[in-house]
């Protein structure tokens, strides 16, 4: 739903089963995982409500510490 | 065999029937028409696009055009689903695979979003989402079981 509301954002729904060398890739072990490249690189497991999945954006995408 | 059972078809139905205000196109890219995984895509929308009263367009590509399509869109992996709206607007959605089981649900919760110009997020994560100035790529990973 976030890339529909940003063109800089990109979504991919990725079947890890079907794909295991891009799952493996990701560092993904477990079903659902999901990996952020923004800024910096975030990962998690399991699904998250949109508050928490909206903070894990935001640490992934937010400026650099001066 | 049916991708959909009969209580997903319903769903997929009604949820159509009174959501999916606008048509939505469906690039499908694949490389191996043989492919389990891509004859499992193609079955699920066959029996996905009746229920939409022909609001959900699909565009099998493959081959060379389908390659320069498919880099176009940033598809790297086959087969795959990219989503856009009535007016060939890319909603930057992909699906990587067949969505088959949990996977279903969201995509036709995309298809709706796609269809309708407009998200369920609240407008608080709107407004987060679009003052984002990076560029970013968000992979989801699941299991279809």
């Amino acid at each position: 739903m976030a890339a529909m509301e940003n063109p800089r954002i990109l979504a991919y729904a990725v079947d890890a089963a079907e794909f295991p060398g891009l799952a493996g890739r990701h560092g993904v072990r477990s079903v659902p995982h999901t990996v952020i490249d923004g800024r910096r690189q975030v990962a998690f497991a399991g699904r998250y409500p949109e508050a928490q999945f909206l903070a894990e954006l935001q640490r992934a995408t937010s400026p650099p510490a001066r | 065999m049916a991708m959909l059972s009969a209580a997903q078809r319903r769903q997929a139905k009604e949820l159509f029937a009174e959501h999916l205000p606008a048509p939505v196109q469906v690039l499908f890219f694949y490389a191996d028409a043989y492919a389990p995984s891509t004859a499992a895509a193609r079955a699920l929308f066959d029996e996905l696009v009746p229920l939409s009263d022909g609001k959900i367009r699909v565009k099998a590509m493959t081959g060379p055009e389908g390659r320069a399509e498919a880099a176009r869109y940033r598809v790297e992996q086959a087969p795959a689903l990219v989503l856009l709206d009535e007016g060939g607007r890319d909603a930057r959605i992909r699906f990587y695979g067949a969505p088959l089981g949990y996977e279903l649900m969201v995509l036709l919760e995309d298809l709706i979003d796609v269809s309708r110009g407009a998200t369920r997020l609240s407008a608080p994560a709107r407004a987060l989402i679009r003052a984002i100035d990076a560029d970013v790529v968000i992979r989801v990973f699941s299991s279809p079981t």
